[in-house]
Protein backbone atom coordinates (compact mmCIF):
# COMPACT_ATOMS: atom_id res chain seq x y z
CA UNK A 1 0.00 0.00 0.00
CA UNK A 2 1.02 3.66 -0.75
CA UNK A 3 1.82 5.96 1.62
CA UNK A 4 0.01 8.66 -0.18
CA UNK A 5 -3.13 9.02 0.99
CA UNK A 6 -4.72 9.33 -2.48
CA UNK A 7 -6.96 12.06 -1.76
CA UNK A 8 -5.10 14.65 -3.73
CA UNK A 9 -5.35 14.82 -7.50
CA UNK A 10 -2.20 14.43 -9.22
CA UNK A 11 -3.06 17.95 -10.99
CA UNK A 12 -3.10 19.45 -7.42
CA UNK A 13 0.48 22.08 -8.22
CA UNK A 14 3.47 21.18 -5.74
CA UNK A 15 3.09 24.87 -4.59
CA UNK A 16 -0.91 24.52 -3.55
CA UNK A 17 0.10 21.39 -1.57
CA UNK A 18 2.98 23.22 0.26
CA UNK A 19 0.60 26.48 0.60
CA UNK A 20 -1.93 23.84 2.42
CA UNK A 21 1.11 22.08 4.54
CA UNK A 22 2.15 25.25 5.91
CA UNK A 23 -0.86 26.66 6.51
CA UNK A 24 -2.46 27.62 9.93
CA UNK A 25 -5.46 25.16 9.19
CA UNK A 26 -6.38 21.57 10.08
CA UNK A 27 -3.28 19.69 11.36
CA UNK A 28 -4.53 15.96 9.88
CA UNK A 29 -5.03 18.01 6.21
CA UNK A 30 -1.28 19.82 6.69
CA UNK A 31 -0.24 16.44 7.18
CA UNK A 32 -1.68 15.01 4.42
CA UNK A 33 -0.71 17.61 1.88
CA UNK A 34 2.46 16.80 3.10
CA UNK A 35 2.76 12.65 2.54
CA UNK A 36 1.40 13.63 -0.67
CA UNK A 37 4.05 16.00 -1.80
CA UNK A 38 6.98 13.88 -0.52
CA UNK A 39 5.63 11.02 -2.02
CA UNK A 40 5.47 12.09 -4.91
CA UNK A 41 9.13 12.89 -5.61
CA UNK A 42 9.94 9.78 -3.57
CA UNK A 43 10.84 7.37 -6.75
CA UNK A 44 12.36 10.83 -7.99
CA UNK A 45 14.63 11.13 -5.04
CA UNK A 46 15.35 7.20 -4.51
CA UNK A 47 16.52 6.76 -8.21
CA UNK A 48 18.66 9.84 -7.91
CA UNK A 49 20.54 8.47 -5.30
CA UNK A 50 20.87 5.13 -6.37
CA UNK A 51 22.06 6.69 -10.52
CA UNK A 52 24.70 8.04 -7.96
CA UNK A 53 25.44 4.87 -5.69
CA UNK A 54 24.72 1.79 -7.77
CA UNK A 55 23.68 0.42 -4.87
CA UNK A 56 19.90 -0.44 -3.33
CA UNK A 57 20.82 -0.27 0.15
CA UNK A 58 23.02 2.97 -0.10
CA UNK A 59 20.38 4.57 -2.14
CA UNK A 60 17.70 4.03 0.69
CA UNK A 61 19.73 5.26 3.10
CA UNK A 62 20.73 8.54 1.62
CA UNK A 63 17.09 8.70 0.14
CA UNK A 64 15.47 8.13 3.30
CA UNK A 65 17.75 11.21 5.11
CA UNK A 66 16.43 13.58 2.22
CA UNK A 67 12.87 12.75 2.90
CA UNK A 68 13.51 13.42 6.65
CA UNK A 69 15.00 16.21 5.74
CA UNK A 70 11.88 17.33 3.98
CA UNK A 71 9.96 17.12 7.44
CA UNK A 72 12.27 18.74 8.68
CA UNK A 73 12.23 21.84 6.36
CA UNK A 74 8.85 22.11 4.63
CA UNK A 75 7.44 24.49 7.75
CA UNK A 76 10.51 27.16 7.36
CA UNK A 77 10.94 26.60 3.13
CA UNK A 78 10.24 30.26 1.62
CA UNK A 79 8.69 29.52 -1.64
CA UNK A 80 11.21 31.16 -3.57
CA UNK A 81 12.51 28.14 -5.27
CA UNK A 82 10.12 26.22 -6.47
CA UNK A 83 9.88 22.93 -5.04
CA UNK A 84 11.18 20.22 -7.36
CA UNK A 85 14.73 22.17 -7.94
CA UNK A 86 14.71 22.81 -3.92
CA UNK A 87 14.31 19.12 -3.21
CA UNK A 88 16.75 18.25 -6.37
CA UNK A 89 19.02 20.61 -4.90
CA UNK A 90 19.00 18.96 -1.57
CA UNK A 91 19.26 15.57 -2.95
CA UNK A 92 22.53 16.63 -4.68
CA UNK A 93 24.25 17.94 -2.04
CA UNK A 94 23.69 15.43 -0.13
CA UNK A 95 24.51 12.28 -2.78
CA UNK A 96 28.11 14.43 -3.30
CA UNK A 97 28.50 14.65 0.09
CA UNK A 98 28.30 10.88 0.26
CA UNK A 99 30.25 10.39 -3.13
CA UNK A 100 34.00 9.74 -3.16
CA UNK A 101 36.65 12.45 -4.68
CA UNK A 102 36.57 12.24 -8.28
CA UNK A 103 40.09 13.33 -10.09
CA UNK A 104 39.81 15.97 -12.82
CA UNK A 105 43.43 15.06 -14.28
CA UNK A 106 43.78 11.54 -13.81
CA UNK A 107 41.83 8.87 -16.25
CA UNK A 108 39.38 6.51 -14.55
CA UNK A 109 41.33 3.45 -15.08
CA UNK A 110 44.53 5.05 -13.39
CA UNK A 111 42.53 5.62 -10.63
CA UNK A 112 41.12 2.26 -10.66
CA UNK A 113 44.33 0.45 -10.70
CA UNK A 114 45.57 2.18 -7.49
CA UNK A 115 46.09 0.21 -4.11
CA UNK A 116 43.74 -0.30 -1.94
CA UNK A 117 45.97 1.27 1.31
CA UNK A 118 47.77 3.79 -0.56
CA UNK A 119 46.38 7.34 -0.97
CA UNK A 120 44.64 7.81 -3.91
CA UNK A 121 46.24 9.43 -6.29
CA UNK A 122 44.17 11.12 -7.50
CA UNK A 123 43.17 12.44 -4.20
CA UNK A 124 47.15 13.42 -4.10
CA UNK A 125 47.17 15.37 -7.19
CA UNK A 126 44.26 16.96 -7.20
CA UNK A 127 44.97 18.05 -3.67
CA UNK A 128 48.57 19.39 -5.01
CA UNK A 129 46.14 21.96 -7.42
CA UNK A 130 44.39 25.10 -6.74
CA UNK A 131 41.10 24.20 -7.86
CA UNK A 132 39.78 27.52 -8.87
CA UNK A 133 42.54 27.24 -11.47
CA UNK A 134 41.69 23.28 -12.51
CA UNK A 135 38.20 25.38 -12.89
CA UNK A 136 38.92 27.91 -14.66
CA UNK A 137 41.24 26.10 -17.22
CA UNK A 138 38.01 23.43 -17.58
CA UNK A 139 36.61 26.64 -18.95
CA UNK A 140 39.69 28.32 -21.01
CA UNK A 141 40.56 25.15 -22.62
CA UNK A 142 38.49 22.68 -22.85
CA UNK A 143 36.07 21.83 -25.52
CA UNK A 144 31.91 22.27 -24.95
CA UNK A 145 31.22 18.65 -24.61
CA UNK A 146 34.95 18.15 -22.62
CA UNK A 147 33.80 20.86 -19.95
CA UNK A 148 30.13 19.21 -19.83
CA UNK A 149 31.56 15.68 -19.31
CA UNK A 150 34.17 16.91 -16.71
CA UNK A 151 31.23 18.67 -14.82
CA UNK A 152 28.86 16.22 -14.30
CA UNK A 153 31.57 13.59 -13.56
CA UNK A 154 34.34 15.60 -11.15
CA UNK A 155 31.91 18.18 -9.93
CA UNK A 156 28.56 16.59 -10.04
CA UNK A 157 30.21 13.18 -9.18
CA UNK A 158 27.99 11.24 -11.37
CA UNK A 159 28.91 7.77 -12.83
CA UNK A 160 30.15 6.97 -16.16
CA UNK A 161 27.35 5.96 -17.27
CA UNK A 162 25.06 8.13 -16.25
CA UNK A 163 27.38 11.07 -17.56
CA UNK A 164 26.67 9.12 -20.83
CA UNK A 165 23.37 9.17 -20.64
CA UNK A 166 22.62 12.53 -19.95
CA UNK A 167 25.04 13.99 -22.39
CA UNK A 168 22.93 11.84 -24.95
CA UNK A 169 26.47 9.76 -26.09
CA UNK A 170 25.97 6.54 -28.03
CA UNK A 171 29.15 5.44 -28.66
CA UNK A 172 30.70 2.27 -27.17
CA UNK A 173 32.78 4.02 -24.95
CA UNK A 174 30.44 6.81 -23.87
CA UNK A 175 31.57 9.63 -21.32
CA UNK A 176 35.12 7.78 -20.70
CA UNK A 177 36.67 9.07 -24.39
CA UNK A 178 34.96 12.46 -24.17
CA UNK A 179 36.53 12.81 -20.01
CA UNK A 180 39.69 10.90 -21.44
CA UNK A 181 39.93 13.75 -24.09
CA UNK A 182 39.80 16.83 -21.28
CA UNK A 183 42.10 15.46 -18.86
CA UNK A 184 44.44 15.55 -21.58
CA UNK A 185 44.35 18.72 -22.34
CA UNK A 186 44.07 19.63 -18.66
CA UNK A 187 47.18 18.01 -17.49
CA UNK A 188 48.93 19.41 -20.63
CA UNK A 189 47.71 22.77 -19.23
CA UNK A 190 49.55 21.78 -15.84
CA UNK A 191 52.61 20.88 -17.48
CA UNK A 192 52.79 24.51 -19.34
CA UNK A 193 51.90 25.85 -15.95
CA UNK A 194 54.77 24.22 -13.89
CA UNK A 195 57.59 25.04 -17.27
CA UNK A 196 56.14 28.69 -16.55
CA UNK A 197 56.83 28.60 -12.66
CA UNK B 1 25.45 42.63 -15.69
CA UNK B 2 27.06 39.55 -16.35
CA UNK B 3 24.84 36.59 -16.02
CA UNK B 4 25.89 34.41 -13.56
CA UNK B 5 25.52 30.70 -13.56
CA UNK B 6 22.34 29.43 -12.25
CA UNK B 7 21.84 27.59 -9.03
CA UNK B 8 20.05 24.45 -8.29
CA UNK B 9 17.51 25.63 -6.66
CA UNK B 10 16.83 28.51 -8.94
CA UNK B 11 16.56 25.45 -12.06
CA UNK B 12 12.72 25.31 -12.50
CA UNK B 13 12.44 29.19 -12.58
CA UNK B 14 14.69 29.36 -14.69
CA UNK B 15 13.17 26.98 -16.96
CA UNK B 16 9.73 29.07 -16.92
CA UNK B 17 11.34 32.02 -17.91
CA UNK B 18 10.90 33.60 -21.68
CA UNK B 19 12.71 31.78 -24.10
CA UNK B 20 14.76 35.05 -24.78
CA UNK B 21 15.89 36.26 -21.37
CA UNK B 22 19.36 36.60 -20.85
CA UNK B 23 18.96 33.72 -17.98
CA UNK B 24 17.38 30.82 -19.69
CA UNK B 25 19.96 31.50 -22.65
CA UNK B 26 22.80 31.22 -20.63
CA UNK B 27 21.34 27.93 -18.93
CA UNK B 28 21.12 26.77 -22.37
CA UNK B 29 24.20 27.35 -23.53
CA UNK B 30 27.40 27.38 -20.84
CA UNK B 31 28.02 24.26 -20.22
CA UNK B 32 28.34 24.30 -16.63
CA UNK B 33 24.41 25.08 -16.52
CA UNK B 34 23.27 22.91 -18.89
CA UNK B 35 25.09 20.37 -17.41
CA UNK B 36 22.64 20.96 -14.23
CA UNK B 37 19.56 21.88 -16.00
CA UNK B 38 20.17 18.04 -17.87
CA UNK B 39 20.60 16.76 -14.50
CA UNK B 40 17.36 18.30 -12.65
CA UNK B 41 15.26 17.46 -15.49
CA UNK B 42 16.77 13.58 -15.19
CA UNK B 43 15.63 14.28 -11.93
CA UNK B 44 12.18 15.26 -12.24
CA UNK B 45 11.67 12.73 -14.78
CA UNK B 46 12.39 9.37 -12.18
CA UNK B 47 12.84 6.77 -15.69
CA UNK B 48 13.12 3.44 -13.90
CA UNK B 49 16.75 2.46 -13.54
CA UNK B 50 18.00 -1.45 -14.23
CA UNK B 51 19.01 -3.18 -11.03
CA UNK B 52 17.32 -0.42 -9.02
CA UNK B 53 14.82 -2.73 -7.34
CA UNK B 54 12.20 0.36 -7.73
CA UNK B 55 9.11 -1.83 -5.75
CA UNK B 56 11.32 -3.21 -2.75
CA UNK B 57 12.61 0.41 -2.16
CA UNK B 58 9.03 1.77 -2.41
CA UNK B 59 7.47 -0.23 -0.08
CA UNK B 60 10.81 0.70 2.19
CA UNK B 61 10.29 4.59 1.58
CA UNK B 62 6.64 4.64 2.20
CA UNK B 63 7.06 2.54 5.35
CA UNK B 64 9.53 5.32 6.27
CA UNK B 65 7.03 8.10 5.41
CA UNK B 66 4.47 6.98 7.01
CA UNK B 67 6.16 6.78 10.19
CA UNK B 68 7.80 10.17 9.61
CA UNK B 69 4.12 11.95 8.96
CA UNK B 70 3.26 10.38 11.83
CA UNK B 71 5.70 11.96 14.21
CA UNK B 72 5.80 15.68 12.31
CA UNK B 73 3.95 18.05 14.65
CA UNK B 74 2.77 20.59 12.24
CA UNK B 75 3.07 24.13 14.04
CA UNK B 76 0.34 25.61 15.31
CA UNK B 77 0.94 28.88 12.62
CA UNK B 78 3.38 28.73 10.30
CA UNK B 79 7.06 30.10 11.04
CA UNK B 80 6.63 33.68 9.04
CA UNK B 81 3.02 33.80 10.62
CA UNK B 82 4.54 35.40 13.51
CA UNK B 83 4.47 39.16 12.40
CA UNK B 84 0.87 39.21 11.93
CA UNK B 85 0.02 37.93 15.25
CA UNK B 86 0.16 41.19 16.73
CA UNK B 87 -2.48 42.43 14.63
CA UNK B 88 -4.63 40.70 17.24
CA UNK B 89 -4.24 42.81 19.49
CA UNK B 90 -7.30 45.19 20.14
CA UNK B 91 -6.13 48.52 18.28
CA UNK B 92 -4.77 46.88 15.33
CA UNK B 93 -7.75 44.97 15.01
CA UNK B 94 -9.93 47.77 15.68
CA UNK B 95 -7.96 49.72 12.71
CA UNK B 96 -7.62 46.80 10.30
CA UNK B 97 -11.76 45.89 10.79
CA UNK B 98 -11.67 49.86 9.90
CA UNK B 99 -10.09 49.65 7.05
CA UNK B 100 -11.67 46.76 5.51
CA UNK B 101 -15.27 48.02 5.86
CA UNK B 102 -14.13 51.37 4.24
CA UNK B 103 -12.14 49.25 1.56
CA UNK B 104 -15.56 47.35 0.99
CA UNK B 105 -17.60 50.31 0.67
CA UNK B 106 -15.78 52.22 -1.58
CA UNK B 107 -14.78 48.78 -3.83
CA UNK B 108 -19.21 48.41 -4.03
CA UNK B 109 -19.29 52.16 -4.57
CA UNK B 110 -16.55 52.34 -7.52
CA UNK B 111 -17.29 49.35 -9.30
CA UNK B 112 -20.85 47.82 -8.24
CA UNK B 113 -20.67 45.54 -11.76
CA UNK B 114 -17.55 43.64 -10.81
CA UNK B 115 -19.19 40.60 -8.67
CA UNK B 116 -20.74 39.42 -11.33
CA UNK B 117 -17.91 39.38 -13.49
CA UNK B 118 -16.02 37.32 -10.70
CA UNK B 119 -18.81 34.68 -11.11
CA UNK B 120 -17.35 34.08 -14.67
CA UNK B 121 -14.12 34.12 -13.90
CA UNK B 122 -12.22 30.92 -14.83
CA UNK B 123 -8.54 30.63 -12.73
CA UNK B 124 -7.38 29.02 -16.10
CA UNK B 125 -7.58 31.99 -18.05
CA UNK B 126 -4.83 34.10 -18.90
CA UNK B 127 -3.21 37.56 -19.64
CA UNK B 128 -0.22 38.99 -21.07
CA UNK B 129 2.52 41.10 -20.38
CA UNK B 130 3.94 43.83 -22.72
CA UNK B 131 7.38 44.24 -23.28
CA UNK B 132 8.90 46.23 -20.27
CA UNK B 133 10.16 49.72 -21.14
CA UNK B 134 12.75 51.43 -18.96
CA UNK B 135 13.16 55.11 -19.22
CA UNK B 136 16.48 57.18 -19.40
CA UNK B 137 16.39 57.72 -15.45
CA UNK B 138 16.05 54.08 -14.47
CA UNK B 139 12.27 54.39 -13.99
CA UNK B 140 10.51 51.17 -14.91
CA UNK B 141 7.07 50.78 -16.94
CA UNK B 142 5.06 47.96 -17.65
CA UNK B 143 1.28 47.12 -18.95
CA UNK B 144 -0.53 44.54 -19.04
CA UNK B 145 -3.76 43.01 -21.00
CA UNK B 146 -6.97 43.12 -18.49
CA UNK B 147 -7.90 39.91 -17.08
CA UNK B 148 -11.58 39.02 -16.94
CA UNK B 149 -12.92 39.09 -13.24
CA UNK B 150 -9.65 40.67 -11.66
CA UNK B 151 -11.15 43.96 -10.16
CA UNK B 152 -6.83 44.84 -9.01
CA UNK B 153 -3.93 43.78 -10.09
CA UNK B 154 -0.63 43.54 -7.72
CA UNK B 155 3.07 43.80 -9.69
CA UNK B 156 6.26 41.54 -8.47
CA UNK B 157 9.97 42.20 -9.40
CA UNK B 158 11.99 39.82 -8.68
CA UNK B 159 15.95 39.82 -8.93
CA UNK B 160 18.79 37.91 -10.37
CA UNK B 161 18.60 35.14 -7.50
CA UNK B 162 14.52 35.41 -8.25
CA UNK B 163 14.24 36.64 -4.32
CA UNK B 164 11.37 39.28 -4.63
CA UNK B 165 12.96 42.83 -5.00
CA UNK B 166 9.67 45.10 -4.90
CA UNK B 167 6.21 44.66 -5.07
CA UNK B 168 3.29 47.09 -5.68
CA UNK B 169 0.08 47.92 -4.13
CA UNK B 170 -2.75 46.78 -4.96
CA UNK B 171 -3.17 48.35 -8.71
CA UNK B 172 -6.99 49.00 -10.33
CA UNK B 173 -5.44 49.77 -14.03
CA UNK B 174 -3.33 47.98 -16.39
CA UNK B 175 -0.01 49.80 -16.26
CA UNK B 176 2.71 50.58 -13.84
CA UNK B 177 5.67 52.81 -13.50
CA UNK B 178 8.28 51.72 -11.14
CA UNK B 179 10.83 54.38 -9.49
CA UNK B 180 14.87 53.24 -9.57
CA UNK B 181 14.88 54.35 -6.20
CA UNK B 182 11.95 51.96 -5.30
CA UNK B 183 13.79 49.03 -5.93
CA UNK B 184 16.83 48.24 -2.88
CA UNK B 185 20.27 50.28 -3.13
CA UNK B 186 22.11 47.21 -3.07
CA UNK B 187 20.74 46.23 -6.80
CA UNK B 188 24.03 47.01 -9.32
CA UNK B 189 22.50 49.50 -11.93
CA UNK B 190 22.26 47.29 -14.46
CA UNK B 191 21.21 43.87 -14.09
CA UNK B 192 18.33 41.38 -15.27
CA UNK B 193 14.71 41.44 -13.56
CA UNK B 194 12.03 39.10 -13.58
CA UNK B 195 8.27 40.22 -13.32
CA UNK B 196 4.71 38.77 -12.60
CA UNK B 197 1.20 40.13 -12.40
CA UNK B 198 -0.98 38.98 -10.37
CA UNK B 199 -4.48 39.06 -10.67
CA UNK B 200 -6.93 39.67 -7.97
CA UNK B 201 -10.80 39.56 -7.07
CA UNK B 202 -11.81 40.82 -3.86
CA UNK B 203 -8.09 40.16 -2.95
CA UNK B 204 -7.82 36.85 -4.13
CA UNK B 205 -5.14 35.80 -7.12
CA UNK B 206 -7.46 34.36 -9.42
CA UNK B 207 -4.60 34.24 -12.16
CA UNK B 208 -0.88 35.00 -12.39
CA UNK B 209 0.71 36.16 -15.91
CA UNK B 210 4.33 34.57 -17.28
CA UNK B 211 6.92 35.96 -15.87
CA UNK B 212 8.23 38.85 -18.29
CA UNK B 213 12.45 39.96 -18.34
CA UNK B 214 13.53 44.00 -17.74
CA UNK B 215 16.77 44.81 -17.89
CA UNK B 216 17.41 47.85 -15.94
CA UNK B 217 20.26 50.42 -16.88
Amino acid sequence: MSASSNRWDRNVPDEELLRIARSAGDAGQRRAAATELVCRYRDAVYLWCFRYTGDVDRALDLSQDVLASVWEKIESFDGRARFSSWLYSVTRNRCIDAGRHVSYLLDEDAVAAAPDRAPLPDTVLDEEQDEEWLLQTIRDELAPDEQQAMWLRCVERMGIDEVTRIMGLENASGARTVLQRGRKKLRAALERRKRAQ
Amino acid sequence: METHCIEPESIAAVLELPAGHPQRVHAETCPRCRSLVASYQSFVEAKPVAGADLERARGKLDARIRADAARWKPAKTPARASWWQSLWRPLPLLAAVLVVIAAGVLWMLRQPEQSSLRESTSPSQTFTLSPAQVAADGSIHLNWSPMTGADQYQVRLYGPDFGEVYRSANLPGTSLSVDRAALPSTLPPTLDLTWRVFALSQGDVIATSDPGSIRTR
